[in-house]
């Protein structure tokens, strides 16, 4: 049950998302892993928010590392990604997302990014706080009906990688063109998915 | 054969550098292997880099000084071997001070060299090395090696030589601590959670209380994993059989009302669990470990601890769980279709309620069930079953014939 980043993103269909802001919290791992792990992060999110359609919610298992980015693009063309691991809420995920949008807004207004064309860092204290609350679900969101449908107006539309992909594409080719990826970073993804499963034949 | 000469030189200079970087740094508190120090220091085809006491080793040159430090250190264990005894007292510390070294350095580089671990052993025997400095030792190599066997091994040797020698352990808290950070580098490391549990049989009960806090916390973070729930069985049961088996060695009148309080104590505990566990099944739903957990709870309750229980005292205790209120829950889940992953939920529920059946089916003694109904009960969700999971189907009509036929 673990928050791994939370990014904002300026997103325009056809192009590369442009980033933001992004927050990590990456106690779970070991100090030179760390630098890796960021890399993988921000390639993840950068990859699933330039694929989310706006007022779409995304969540998207990314099989290889394990790990779940839930996404979400606004009518201005602001995208915020939650990275978590499998087993975290979906819901919460996406709560999480609503209210680091709101936060965005509060000091950055839309003028201020519209222009951008290359990533940046615009600093958003609030988003620091919110991502040490919400490594607990229960705190975080002490309405108990944590996973309950009753919102049907929010449907999270729940993707693979393939399905995300355009064309055929797979994350893996993605991976081997990216920039945002160092050489030991790409060596790390791939040894995560075996890393993860401590029983190969299941 | 110059050039072989000058491969070995190098090698020896990175084991010094290595040596050195000990000696100027003693407080490295983690390492790990990198594939460039670019990223750290801007130096690309550096060996080491050292960023806040954390010591990463270069990939690259990684062969070589493993290579070097390994030949190097049986050198100087036939040295040690053959020679020790005849050495003036200097030269037995200087070999010694050498011996650590190449020790250590092989074993940071790779932890499973039980020749190394062994002869660290030898040395601890001789007194050289202190048992605390060789558990600080081990900290630091489970940062990079969390899942060495041979590592822990060596570690529980350590403490129980310490204990030996002096009738005492060591500080609990430092295990606590480093079992906890490896199972978070390396989820579901068993041999961490194994051990965890060996320290704690050795601690007082108000210690594993604490602990239960603890994990309690650890299980809402990480739901998915049995390691947690396993070792809330481990201390639940312990609890249980300690409180009961003592009863059992001095009967007599004085200690009664404390034996009492001790039960009511033993059968809050195990209550609160069953209360935990249902709120976290209802919160988290769709994870087939939660249902496992419930599972073992209500086995060891209804199988082991209930019997013993209404043997000991009557009147006072209201009983956990029964079958009514298992299958009440059951149902309780499989009305709640508003429930997100609620097709996994519902079929760990089944499932559940299934074995629970079974193992009440076995104790014909309970007369209090009505049999027809219960085979009546465990039909219909084996038909359900058959539905939802058609691939499994010789499974179920197993299953059916097994309890059916009985």
């Amino acid at each position: 049950m673990k928050v791994y980043s939370i990014g904002l993103f300026k997103v325009v269909p056809g192009n590369k998302p442009v980033l933001l802001n992004i927050v990590y919290e990456l106690s779970s791992f070991g100090f030179f892993q760390r630098g890796s792990v960021k890399e993988v992060s921000l390639f993840v999110s950068r990859e699933t928010v330039g694929r989310t359609n706006v007022g779409e919610r995304v969540s998207m298992e990314h099989t290889q590392t394990q790990k779940v980015c839930h996404t979400t693009v606004d009518s201005k063309g602001l995208g915020c990604s939650v990275l978590t691991d499998s087993e975290y809420p979906g819901r919460v995920a996406h709560t999480l997302i609503r209210i680091c949008l709101e936060e965005f807004y509060k000091v950055h207004p839309e003028s201020e990014w519209r222009g951008l064309q290359s990533d940046v860092e615009l600093q958003t204290p609030a988003l620091d706080q919110l991502l040490l609350k919400y490594q607990n679900p229960e705190t975080a969101d002490p309405m108990m009906n944590l996973q309950k449908n009753l919102d049907e107006t929010i449907t999270i539309v729940k993707k693979t990688v393939e399905q995300l992909g355009q064309r055929g594409e797979k994350l893996d080719d993605l991976a081997a063109k990216s920039d945002d990826l160092s050489f030991q970073s790409k060596a790390f993804m791939n040894n995560a998915e075996r890393m993860n499963k401590c029983c190969g034949y299941v | 054969m110059a050039s072989v000469e000058s491969k070995v030189q190098e090698s020896k200079k990175l084991y010094d550098e290595l040596n050195l970087i000990f000696i100027n740094n003693p407080e490295i508190n983690e390492i790990g292997f990198v594939m460039s120090s670019k990223d750290y220091d801007g130096l690309e085809n550096k060996p080491f880099v050292l960023v806040e006491n954390k010591l990463g080793i270069s990939f690259q040159w990684m062969i070589k000084l493993y290579s070097y430090a390994l030949t190097y250190f049986t050198e100087l264990k036939s040295a040690f071997e053959k020679k020790m005894n005849d050495l003036p007292e200097r030269h037995q510390q200087l070999l010694v001070n050498e011996l650590l070294q190449a020790t250590r350095n092989v074993l940071l580089i790779n932890a499973e060299n039980l020749t190394a671990l062994n002869l660290r052993k030898e040395l601890i025997n001789l007194k050289y090395i202190k048992h605390k400095d060789e558990i600080s030792l081990l900290n630091l190599i489970f940062t990079k090696h969390p899942k060495s066997g041979e590592g822990w091994a060596h570690r529980k040797w350590v403490i129980t030589d310490y204990f030996k020698k002096t009738g005492d352990y060591l500080d609990y808290e430092i295990e606590l601590a480093v079992c906890k950070r490896v199972a978070e580098i390396y989820p579901k490391n068993y041999y961490s959670w194994t051990h965890r549990w060996w320290i704690l049989q050795h601690l007082s009960v108000d210690i594993i209380l604490k602990d239960l806090e603890t994990m309690e916390d650890w299980v809402k973070r990480n739901i998915s994993d049995y390691c947690g729930y396993h070792h809330r069985y481990l201390i639940l049961t312990h609890l249980f059989n300690k409180c009961y088996n003592s009863n059992d060695d001095n009967n007599n009148n004085e200690s009664k009302s404390e034996e009492n309080s001790n039960e009511m104590k033993i059968h809050k505990l195990w209550e609160d669990e069953f209360n935990f566990i249902h709120k976290i099944i209802n919160l988290y739903p769709g994870h087939e470990s939660s249902w496992s957990y419930k599972r073992v709870l209500t086995l060891f309750w209804l199988q082991i601890a209930q019997p013993i229980v209404f043997q000991r005292n009557i009147s006072t205790t209201v009983p956990i769980t029964s079958l009514q209120q298992e299958s009440q829950f059951v149902d309780s889940i499989l009305e709640d279709i508003d429930s997100s992953y609620y097709e996994q939920q519902k079929s760990f529920a089944q499932r559940y309620l299934l074995s629970i059946y079974e193992l009440k089916f076995k104790d014909s003694a309970d007369f209090s069930i009505d049999i027809d109904q219960v085979k009546n009960n465990y039909s219909i969700i084996i038909n359900d079953l058959k539905i939802s999971f058609p691939n499994q189907l010789k499974v179920w009509e197993y299953k059916l014939n097994q309890f059916v036929g009985q």
